[in-house]
């Protein structure tokens, strides 16, 4: 049974990123201009599955790393403040991936800002289920406002 | 510490960002124009420069990180009697 239906109305209201390529779900809790806990929607329906892989589903590490920059995009946001239709642009990713999860698991995501100026920032970034970490790293990308950025 | 140790060390942060070789990174070597550092790759070496010499520097310093000698000039005096 999964404890969270929906998509929080917030995170739509905050960043960019829509259905079907939107992979965070649920705050769970935010400390701005520090760091955020929140949680993947790893729907077990989701289409992905069918082929990644056929018999033995597995959640596909991008995905994971994907909701991590969402959820990082996400704690920007919150505490920069950018302008309505900025684009969020991945500019470098630094990870592990240490254990797969499957359709069931519930992929929880702790993001914390290294640095953070007002067109990007540096990210250290976990993803884990219940009992395993998935993703270790760090990440970061630049804020495009809509007026652009050289 | 001395400039050349400093250029030492800043040259091998923009070279492991750059991943260019530091033998090709000097003081003024123009890090955007020489070494295509993007906006992305400036952020890294700010945050790399913070780290190395525990200094916090101003975003608004972002565009005088054009070349080693830049970062020099905004870094200053303390970083110099730190050793």
């Amino acid at each position: 049974m999964n404890p969270m239906p929906a998509v929080d109305a917030d995170i739509l209201q905050t960043i960019p990123h829509r259905p079907p390529f939107l992979f965070l779900k649920h705050i769970e809790s935010l400390k701005e201009g520090e760091s955020l806990t929140a949680w993947m929607d790893n729907d077990p329906k989701a289409a992905h599955y069918g082929g990644h892989f056929p018999g033995l589903p597995v959640t596909p590490g991008v995905l994971i790393l994907e909701a991590l920059a969402q959820a990082s995009c996400y704690l920007f946001a919150k505490t920069i403040h950018p302008p309505i239709g900025s684009q969020y642009l991945l500019g470098n990713v630094k990870i592990r991936f240490l254990n797969t999860a499957s359709p069931q698991d519930k992929i929880q995501l702790k993001i914390k800002i290294e640095r953070i100026i007002s067109a990007g920032a540096i990210f250290n970034i976990c993803a884990r289920t219940e009992i395993a970490e998935l993703v270790s790293g760090e990440l970061g990308f630049i804020c495009k406002s809509p007026k652009g950025l050289r | 510490m001395n400039d050349a140790e400093i250029v030492q060390r800043i040259a091998k942060i923009v070279s492991t960002i750059s991943e260019k070789d530091e033998a090709l990174i000097k003081a003024d070597t123009d890090l955007r124009d020489a070494l295509g550092i993007d906006s992305m790759m400036g952020l890294e070496i700010m945050y790399g420069v913070e780290k190395e010499f525990k200094v916090h520097l101003k975003e608004d310093d972002l565009p005088k990180m054009r070349t080693i000698t830049g970062i020099i000039g905004l870094l200053g005096d303390k970083v110099k009697a730190a050793g």
